[in-house]
C-alpha cells in the first residue's frame, strides 16, 4: 500500500466539505451543549445570584457554615470507603468470573445482576429492616437471649457506605469484566514464555491492562456515591450525619437556592478535579490490545486448592449482599404492618392487592418508569456510543471537547440535575417543566456519562487501525460505525442500557423534583409511599415489584442476544 | 471555514437561548402588551379548554382522595392533585416561584412560613371567602392573603410494649437518663413542619437552645419527616419521640381496618402543646384563565365548608369551623400557637444554631 495515499485519504475525509463525518461531531456538540451545559451554566449563574443581582453572598453563608465543612468530610469518608469497597469486591469477582476456572459463572453472572436491582435505597430500608432496635437480628437475638440490651448503631456513615458498596459494586464488575474479556492472550502467554510467575502476571501484565477500567469505574463509583441522597438520608441522617446531597436537599427545604446551587458548584468541582486527575493517570499507559477475538482470554488461572475458599467468600458475599436483603424485603411486604410480631395475624397480602387495585398506585408510575427509562437509556447509548467512536478514532480536539462536556454530569447529584433541569426548562420557548419530556431529557443528561464509562474502558484498548483502514477502502462512516464499531463494544453498549434503564426504575431524586401526578415514577412511589400513611411494609411491596420488572428485563435482554451478563 | 461559520452559528443559537431565558421576565411584560390584543382571545381559548386546575398538597393520600371526589361530584373532573410531603411542598413552591412561574394554581399544607414568604413578595391573590361568619375567630389573621384549612398539636408519642412504667409527661422529661438514644423527632433541616416545631420548643423552653443541647447529648435521633415518627414508634425503632397529634389518629383508624393492635401512645405534655396550622392560598398567575379562577376560589370554600370541614377531621386535624366540636385537645390542656412572624424573623439563626447543634 503507498502510504503517503493512504494518509491523504484519510486527511481529505476529514477536510472535505460538510459531509456526515465532518458535522457529526457539530450535531453532538449542539445536542450535548443544549442539555448539559445549558443547565449546568445556569446553576452556576444561580450561585453567584441573589435576589436577582450578582452576588457572592451565596458562597460566604455556604463557606462559613460548620455544617458544610462536616458535610464534605463525611462526603469524601463515605466515597472512599464504597470506592475501596466496590473495587475490592467487583475487581475480585470479575477476576473469579473471567480469569479463573470457577464453576459457577453463570450463577455468580445472575446474582451480580441482582444485586444491581435492588435499589440503593430498598438496601438501606432491609439494613434497617434487619439491624435496628425493632429489626430481625433484634427479634431473634430477644429470643435467644431474653435478657439481652441491643446497642447496635445501625445510622452511621460507615453504614450508609456499605450499603453503597453492596449497590454499586456491579459498576466496577461490568466495567472491569469486560476490559478482562477483551484483554489478548498473547501478553499473557509471552509473559508464562518468559518465566514470570502466574501472581507477577496479574499484577505487572493483567492489572495495568484493567486499571483504565478501575480507574473510569471507580470515578462513577466516587460520583453516584456523592451524589447518592436516599442511602445517608435513611442511615447516617437520624444521627446528624450529613452529607453534601442532603445538605442540598435541607437547604432546598430551607428554600435557600443560591446555597444549593453553590454546593452543586462545588461538587462539579470536586468531580472535574478527579476526572482530570485519573485523564493524565491513564494517558500516561497506552496499552495495545488485539481486537482480533482468537486469542482473547484463552487462559484460565486454575483455583486448585483455593476453591473452596473462594466459593465459601463468595457465597457469603452473596448471602449479605443478595439473599437477606431480598429475603427481608419479601418478608415485610407481607406484614399489615412492620414491627407487628411474628405471628398469623400479622401477616396479608392485601398490600399487593391495594397496589394493583387503587389507581395511580402503581399501574401508572410502573409504566411511566418503564417508558422514561427505555427512552431515556436508549438515546443516552446512542449518544454516548457515537462521542466515544469519536473519541477513540479521531481524538482531535472537537471530539476531546465533546467527552468533556458529556462527562461533565458525572458528579452533579441527580436532584442537582433536576433543580438545574428546573431552571432550564421552566420558561418560553423551551417549557418543559411539569411534562415527562423533562424527566427523559434529565435521565438521559445523567446516562450519558454512565454509558460512556462502560463504553470507554474496553474501548480504548482497540485497534484504531482498523477504522483507518476501512476508511481506505471507502467505506462511509454510517457503515464503519455500525459494522466495525459497535459489534466490538456491542457487550458494553448493552451493558450501559442495561444499567441505565435499572438506574431509572428505582432513581428517586430527579423523579421526586420534577413530577406531577401523571408523571410519577416508581422512584417517587418508593419515597412518598413510607412518608405518607405507610410504613416500610408498602416500601418493601413496591420493591419486590421493581426487582420482579428489572429481573424480566434481565431476561429479555438475554433472549435477544445479548452476551453482557 | 464552513465548520467554523457552523460552529460560530451553533454558539450564538445556543446563547440566544440562554438570553432568552434570562431576559425573560423583562420581555414578558412588552410582549404581553404587544400581543394580548392579537393572541387574547386565543389565549383564553385554549385556558377555557382546559377547565382544571392544578393544586399542590399535603397530606394522607386517603384523606385528599375523599376531598378530590366530594368536590368533583358537583364540579366534574377538573382537579389535578399533587400530593407531596410539607417539605416537597415548600420547596417545590418556592423553586417555582424563584423561577418566575408557579405552576400551582391552589396551594395547600405546609405551614405557614412559606405562605408569609410568598405574602410578602406579593404573590398569593386575595380569598374571597363565603362562609367566613363560620370560622373560629383564632384562625382568622388579618392581612394576610391565605386562610387557615385545620390545625394540629406537637405531642409527645410513646411505645406502650418497650415503655411501660417510665412514661414521660413533659417536652423536658425527653432529656432525662432513662430516655438515652430511644427518642426520635423529626430533622428541622429535612422538614418545614418540624422547623416550625422547632421554633416553639426554642421559644416555649426559654428562648434558647439548652433544650437541644439537652436533647442531642441524650441521643435523641433525627427522622426525614413528621409522618415517619409515629411509623418509627411503632416499628419498635424507637420508644418515644414529638410529631404532631394527626398521625397517631390515622394509624389507629388503619389498625382498626386491619385487624392490629396500634402500640403508639399520646402524651399531650404538661407544658402544653403546639398548635401547627395548615393554611391555603391561590398564587398570583396573569395567564390563569377565568373558569379556572372559579374552580380555584370554589376549591378554597370547599376547603372552609362543613363536608370538607368534617372529612379532614376524621383523618385527625382540628377543624377551623365554629360549629364543628374539637375533640382532640384535652380540656385541662393548654395550646400554643406558633409565632409565625417571630419564627419567620428568626428563621435563619435559629436554623443556623439548631444545624450546630444536630449535625
Amino acid at each position: 500500500m503507498n502510504i503517503n495515499r493512504f494518509s491523504t485519504k484519510v486527511k481529505n475525509e476529514n477536510q472535505q466539505g460538510v459531509n456526515l463525518t465532518n458535522s457529526l461531531p457539530i450535531v453532538l456538540l449542539v445536542i450535548v451543549s443544549i442539555f448539559i451545559l445549558y443547565p449546568i451554566i445556569i446553576l452556576v449563574i444561580s450561585s453567584f445570584s441573589r435576589y436577582g443581582h450578582f452576588s457572592l453572598e451565596n458562597y460566604k453563608i455556604t463557606f462559613a457554615s460548620s455544617t458544610t465543612f462536616k458535610a464534605f468530610i463525611n462526603t469524601l469518608k463515605m466515597a472512599l470507603i464504597t470506592l475501596t469497597g466496590t473495587w475490592i469486591a467487583g475487581g475480585f469477582l470479575a477476576f473469579v468470573r473471567h480469569k479463573t476456572d470457577f464453576k459457577y459463572k453463570k450463577t455468580l453472572d445472575n446474582f451480580v445482576f441482582l444485586s444491581f436491582t435492588i435499589p440503593a435505597y430498598i438496601l438501606s430500608i432491609s439494613w434497617i429492616e434487619v439491624l435496628t432496635r425493632g429489626g430481625y437480628l433484634n427479634r431473634i437475638l430477644k429470643v435467644v437471649f431474653p435478657t439481652i440490651t441491643y446497642r447496635f448503631n445501625a445510622y452511621t456513615i460507615f453504614a450508609s457506605a456499605i450499603i453503597l458498596i453492596l449497590h454499586l459494586y456491579p459498576l466496577v464488575y461490568y466495567g472491569v469484566g469486560n476490559a478482562l474479556k477483551l484483554l489478548n492472550g498473547d501478553i499473557e502467554q509471552a509473559a508464562r514464555v518468559c518465566g514470570i510467575a502466574r501472581f507477577q502476571i496479574l499484577i505487572r501484565v493483567i492489572l495495568p491492562l484493567v486499571m483504565p477500567s478501575f480507574i473510569s469505574t471507580g470515578l462513577l463509583v466516587i460520583s453516584r456515591s456523592m451524589a447518592n441522597f436516599g442511602v445517608p438520608a435513611q442511615v447516617s441522617l437520624p444521627t446528624g450525619n450529613e452529607v453534601l446531597t442532603t445538605r442540598i436537599f435541607s437547604s432546598m427545604s430551607d428554600l435557600n437556592l443560591g446555597v444549593v446551587a453553590v454546593l452543586s458548584v462545588i461538587l462539579i468541582l470536586i468531580a472535574v478535579a478527579i476526572f482530570l486527575i485519573s485523564e493524565k493517570f491513564t494517558q500516561k499507559k497506552y496499552y495495545n490490545v488485539n481486537a482480533d477475538n482468537k486469542n482473547i482470554n484463552v487462559s484460565v488461572i486454575k483455583l486448585g486448592k483455593w476453591k473452596q475458599a473462594i466459593n465459601i467468600a463468595v457465597i457469603i458475599f452473596f448471602v449479605f449482599s443478595v439473599i437477606i436483603p431480598f429475603i427481608t424485603i419479601i418478608i415485610s411486604s407481607f406484614f399489615k404492618r412492620w414491627g407487628l410480631p411474628f405471628s398469623k395475624e400479622s401477616f396479608t397480602i392485601s398490600n399487593y392487592v391495594r397496589l394493583f387495585s387503587q389507581e395511580n398506585l402503581l399501574t401508572q408510575p410502573l409504566f411511566n418508569s418503564l417508558i422514561y427509562g427505555i427512552v431515556g437509556a436508549t438515546i443516552a447509548s446512542l449518544i454516548a456510543s457515537l462521542i466515544v467512536y469519536l473519541y477513540v478514532y479521531r481524538n482531535n480536539k472537537a471530539s476531546k471537547w465533546l467527552m468533556n462536556i458529556a462527562q461533565l454530569p458525572i458528579a452533579v447529584p441527580n436532584m442537582i440535575l433536576a433543580v438545574a433541569a428546573m431552571f432550564a426548562w421552566i420558561n418560553e420557548p423551551f417549557k418543559l417543566y411539569g411534562t415527562s419530556s423533562i424527566i427523559v431529557i434529565t435521565y438521559i443528561v445523567l446516562f450519558i456519562p454512565i454509558c460512556i464509562k462502560q463504553m470507554l474502558g474496553s474501548s480504548e484498548n482497540l485497534d484504531k487501525e482498523l477504522d483507518k483502514a476501512a476508511i481506505t477502502m471507502n467505506i462511509n462512516i454510517y457503515i464503519r460505525y455500525t459494522k466495525l464499531f459497535l459489534p466490538q463494544i456491542k457487550d458494553s453498549l448493552l451493558s450501559g442500557f442495561l444499567i441505565c434503564f435499572l438506574i431509572s426504575l428505582k432513581e428517586i431524586p430527579i423523579s421526586l423534583l420534577l413530577y406531577t401526578s401523571t408523571t410519577k415514577t416508581l422512584g417517587v412511589m418508593m419515597f412518598t409511599v413510607q412518608s405518607n400513611s405507610y410504613g416500610l411494609e408498602m416500601t418493601s411491596t413496591i420493591s419486590v415489584i421493581v426487582i420482579f420488572f428489572s429481573f424480566i428485563g434481565h431476561i429479555v435482554l438475554k433472549n435477544l442476544g445479548s452476551k453482557g451478563y | 471555514m464552513k465548520k467554523k461559520i457552523l460552529l460560530v452559528l451553533t454558539t450564538i443559537i445556543i446563547f440566544s437561548f440562554v438570553g432568552c431565558n434570562s431576559s425573560q421576565n423583562t420581555k414578558s411584560d412588552e410582549e404581553t402588551e404587544v400581543n394580548d390584543t392579537i393572541l387574547e382571545n386565543g389565549e383564553d381559548d385554549e385556558k377555557d379548554s382546559q377547565d382544571r386546575i392544578i393544586v399542590y398538597l399535603s397530606g394522607p393520600e386517603a384523606m385528599i382522595t375523599n376531598l378530590e371526589e366530594e368536590f368533583e361530584k358537583e364540579n366534574g373532573d377538573v382537579l389535578d392533585m399533587n400530593i407531596m410531603s410539607c417539605g416537597q411542598l415548600r420547596s417545590k413552591v418556592w423553586a417555582e416561584s424563584q423561577a418566575g412561574s408557579i405552576q400551582a394554581d391552589v396551594i395547600w399544607g405546609s405551614d405557614p412560613l412559606i405562605y408569609n414568604k410568598l405574602d410578602d413578595l406579593k404573590l398569593l391573590m386575595p380569598l374571597n371567602i363565603k362562609e367566613f361568619e363560620k370560622i373560629s375567630s383564632q384562625y382568622l389573621w388579618a392581612g394576610k392573603n391565605y386562610a387557615l384549612v385545620n390545625e394540629r398539636y406537637v405531642i409527645i408519642m410513646y411505645n406502650n410494649t418497650m415503655l411501660i412504667d417510665e412514661i414521660p409527661e413533659s417536652f423536658a422529661d425527653l432529656t432525662d437518663e432513662k430516655y438515652k438514644n430511644i427518642a426520635v423527632m423529626a430533622d428541622a433541616s429535612q422538614s418545614s413542619t418540624a422547623f416550625a416545631i422547632a421554633s416553639s420548643l426554642y421559644e416555649l423552653m426559654g428562648n434558647n437552645n439548652n433544650y437541644f443541647q439537652s436533647l442531642k447529648n441524650n441521643g435523641i435521633m433525627l427522622s426525614k419527616s413528621n409522618g415517619l415518627v409515629p411509623s418509627q414508634i411503632m416499628e419498635g425503632q424507637f420508644a418515644v419521640g414529638i410529631a404532631p397529634h394527626d398521625s397517631i389518629i390515622r394509624l389507629q383508624n388503619k389498625a382498626e381496618k386491619e385487624g392490629y393492635e396500634v402500640t403508639v401512645k399520646a402524651v399531650w405534655p404538661r407544658e402544653g402543646v403546639i398548635s401547627l396550622q395548615r393554611p391555603i392560598a391561590i398564587p398570583v398567575d396573569d395567564n390563569r384563565s377565568n373558569k379556572q379562577q372559579e374552580i380555584a376560589n370554589k376549591f378554597v370554600n370547599f376547603m372552609l365548608s362543613k363536608k370538607a370541614q368534617m372529612i379532614t377531621a376524621n383523618f385527625g386535624f382540628v377543624s377551623v369551623r365554629n360549629d364543628i366540636e374539637n375533640t382532640y385537645l384535652p380540656e385541662e390542656i393548654e395550646s400554643f400557637s406558633v409565632d409565625w412572624d417571630a419564627a419567620s424573623e428568626n428563621e435563619e439563626n435559629i436554623k443556623n444554631e439548631y444545624q450546630q447543634i444536630f449535625h
